[in-house]
């Protein structure tokens, strides 16, 4: 079977992102929006107008050759389809499952007036199947170009997804897509198996709290041995999103030149980092004025200059993960005391481990400090509680170690880890395949067998 | 409607990073797997000394079947290094890596977006060497045997045992593309055919694929305005042009889902470059894009199942006996009218 050559093909559908790629390569190979647009209005209504806006979009998209729109098939002949369309099958009914786009295509498609967009991911569970599978479709065959009977596939999912959601995906992917192989995989057991990278992890043990921040929420999950201790997971409404928009609004508030969105996304990712301590932070700033950055605002066609001054915000916005209040006034525990509660409320025979190695994934922890600064704090509280029960009990505590691990592939971990596990060798013992799924059906994928790797 | 490109973007995605990179003064060190259809694989990598020097492998399936299909001499070499060479900035690296079939070496600095399109064609290209010897087969049958008039499609099959009016090339170019598909390649004096297997695994896919194949032959017949594209014929047995070219004995299980599909190429639909390309590259994603919309239909049925399961669950809801008024009469109220809890 020459398919066994093949690489594997690993796919973490998130709510906002999708991340597509081979196993073995060090990044995913395509990073867009899970997005969909799909044409609406019944068949003979609104033929004409797909056909104009497929001209606009395809416009649009002329500028950018890697990026045209080509998945229509009215962008490559618009009179001849409308007259094929008269007088065989596809006449019958019309062939609006197939006029879609996603991804970045999306997103210009929508702006014309025959597509509505539909994000078939909510809170990192599939919503609308009937969306996803199209979206699947497309994702593998036009951007990956693979043919699904001839890859495994290595799959994503949120902890605390429900099972039928698994039997879904299952589903999809053997049915329609006749796969080889399927494996879905925790994505926080993911994210700990990219950890694996960082010179500081020593054991390649599947244990480990694994902090997630992405762009709408944070997620704190416990992992032990590989399972996800679903009670004890806790959810912060502070991520990505509320940084950008506290950035926009202290723009707001000074009064800059360009204060929207994308300017103010720019300064968090590029100017940001996170501060031991802020007082001292302001004074520094205060002596020292090179501290001050100016970004440069330019608008498409490079004609003008908006400067933009970048001030205290370069430490405030990371900072609302440790004092929430400064941003929000209904949610206000830190993230050090979540990241504790969460560490607590698991069995007290993993909690040394947890504690031992909490492990960071996704973009938003990516502020420069980001690691020291929970390390400090989280150390603190457990030193704190340790010495009170020393006090109480009279006894010696063996002391705990509290570190948190950062790396390099942080941004993409889930991914990362995903193609980490794909590429060895052992991989594809651990997937269901067709011949499995035929003979059981779908709920062979209700349990998967966990990578044991030493 | 997906139309799938002949180019892999994907390739042209990474090479137009690299050189990005390379523009902004900041190389990147690359090791990149990229995928294709119909197991192939590239291989995007350098050497962390030389960032400026990118090595792009492939291995395709293809390859054995294609370096033999002339006979043995290894024309597909020479074509391939006409075809890219000519490009500034490539060069074909000897010996290939281990493992690929074929690699070439491009620098970076001498990038032009039209060098990147080449590139991301490789595949294509190299599927297209069988159809350039067919091409320039049927140049010489034609000049030696010039057809007059006008050949009737639908004596097609009588034709040719008919080989004194109608000379046909000893030669059947097979790419051997797939474990259990093949393609041929027959060029004669007036025609170039083409032959698909079709195998499939999955009985579902079977079916569809039966419709599917027989809506390209019917298509043709009841739509005039397609009179100019290729004729198709469908068949479940090896046509007569493959008789003594099939491989014998294996695979016998299989014969019987074999199905056959055979696309005419007249002279109009390969006259210039242009046309050859466009051909070439249709005719070898050919599969790819009818397993596309196999998948695309599947995924269209269960669409409607789902619509279907939840005007069910609609109605079933709706059938629900509405326990609400029984109970207002057994349920217990204290005296300020609260109801009791149990």
């Amino acid at each position: 079977m020459s398919y066994l050559n093949n690489p594997a093909v690993v796919m973490d559908n998130g709510t906002g992102l999708t991340k597509l790629g081979f196993a073995g390569n060090d990044s995913p190979s395509w990073i867009f929006p899970t997005a969909i647009a799909t044409s609406q209005g019944n068949s003979t209504a609104s033929k004409k107008t797909t056909g104009a806006s497929s001209g606009a979009t395809s416009g649009t998209g002329s500028g950018n050759p890697y990026f045209g729109n080509s998945t229509s098939a009215t962008s490559f002949n618009n009179l001849n389809s409308n007259m094929l369309l008269s007088n065989n099958l596809a006449g019958k009914r019309g062939t609006e499952d197939l006029d879609f786009y996603i991804g970045n295509e999306a997103l210009i498609a929508s702006q014309g007036p025959s597509y509505s967009l539909s994000y078939p991911i909510k809170h990192g569970q599939v919503e609308n199947w009937d969306h996803m599978e199209r979206f699947w479709e497309n994702s593998i065959f036009k951007y990956l170009r693979t043919e699904p009977e001839d890859h495994y596939f290595l799959l994503t999912e949120p902890p605390l997804n429900p099972p039928e959601n698994r039997e879904q995906v299952a589903e999809i992917f053997f049915e329609s897509f006749n796969c080889a192989g399927l494996y879905i995989a925790v994505q926080a057991v993911l994210a700990l198996a990219a950890s694996w990278t960082s010179s500081k992890v020593t054991d390649r043990s599947l244990t480990g709290t694994v902090i997630d921040s992405g762009d709408g929420v944070t997620h704190v999950i416990p992992v032990a041995e590989g399972f996800v201790i679903g009670s004890a997971i806790k959810n912060i409404p502070i991520a990505g999103r509320d940084i950008t928009l506290f950035i926009q609004q202290l723009l707001r508030e000074r009064g800059e030149a360009d204060t929207s969105l994308r300017t103010a996304e720019r300064i968090k990712q590029e100017y940001c980092y996170v501060c031991p301590d802020i007082v001292k932070e302001f004074n520094k700033f205060d002596q020292n004025p090179d501290k001050f950055a100016q970004f440069i605002v330019e608008n498409q066609e490079k004609t003008q200059k908006k400067v933009v001054d970048v001030g205290y915000e370069r430490f405030l916005a990371p900072e609302i993960f440790f004092n929430p209040e400064i941003a929000s006034s209904d949610f206000l525990t830190p993230l050090p005391i979540t990241v504790d509660h969460t560490i607590q409320a698991c069995p007290i025979d993993v909690r040394k481990a947890l504690y031992h190695n909490i492990v960071l994934s996704g973009g938003s922890t990516m502020f420069k400090d980001f690691g020291r600064r929970l390390q400090r704090d989280l150390k603190s509280i457990v030193n704190n509680r340790i010495a009170q029960s020393e006090m109480l009990s009279g006894t010696k505590s063996t002391g705990v170690d509290v570190s948190v691990i950062t790396h390099r592939k942080q941004r993409n971990a889930v991914w990362f880890g995903g193609s980490l596990l794909a590429q060895t060798a052992e991989f594809k013992s651990y997937c269901h395949t067709k011949q499995d799924y035929d003979e059981y059906g779908p709920e062979i994928v209700r349990n998967f067998s966990l990578f044991n790797m030493v | 409607m997906l139309h799938l490109q002949p180019n892999n973007l994907l390739i042209q995605k990474t090479l137009a990073e690299a050189s990005e990179a390379l523009q902004a003064g900041a190389p990147l060190t690359f090791d990149r797997i990229i995928s294709d259809f119909d197991y192939t694989n590239f291989h995007v990598s350098n050497t962390n000394e030389n960032r400026t020097q990118l090595f792009l492998s492939v291995r395709t399936k293809a390859w054995q079947s294609i370096l033999e299909c002339d006979g043995g001499a290894q024309g597909v070499l020479p074509y391939l290094a006409a075809k890219y060479t000519r490009l500034p900035g490539v060069t074909v690296a000897t010996p290939c890596e281990a493992g690929f079939d074929y690699t070439l070496a491009i620098d970076l600095e001498q990038l032009a977006p039209e060098t990147v399109q080449q590139l991301s064609l490789l595949k294509t290209n190299i599927m297209s060497f069988p159809f350039h010897l067919a091409f320039q087969e049927f140049v010489t049958l034609s000049a030696a045997n010039p057809t007059t008039t006008t050949v009737q499609v639908g004596k097609f099959n009588e034709e040719t045992g008919n080989v004194s009016s109608y000379d046909v090339s000893k030669t059947l170019y097979t790419i051997q593309y797939r474990d259990n598909e093949n393609m041929f390649i027959k060029p004669s004096n007036d025609r170039i055919t083409v032959i698909f297997e079709t195998f499939f695994q999955d009985e579902t896919d079977k079916v569809f694929g039966k419709v599917f194949l027989q809506e390209f032959v019917d298509a043709r017949k009841r739509n005039r305005d397609i009179q100019s594209a290729p004729q198709v014929l469908f068949s479940t047995e090896p046509p007569l042009e493959l008789q003594g070219h099939l491989p014998q004995g294996n695979e016998i299980a299989d014969e019987a889902s074999k199905r056959f599909i055979t696309f005419v190429l007249f002279p109009r639909h390969f006259a210039n470059d242009e046309l050859q390309f466009k051909t070439v590259a249709q005719l070898t994603l050919f599969r790819n894009y009818f397993h596309y919309h196999i998948k695309c239909s599947k995924a269209y049925m269960h669409s409607r199942m789902r619509y279907r399961v939840d005007t069910f669950v609609k109605v079933l809801n709706r059938a629900k006996v509405d326990e609400d008024e029984d109970e207002a009469k057994e349920t217990k109220r204290t005296i300020t009218g609260r109801k009791m809890v149990y």
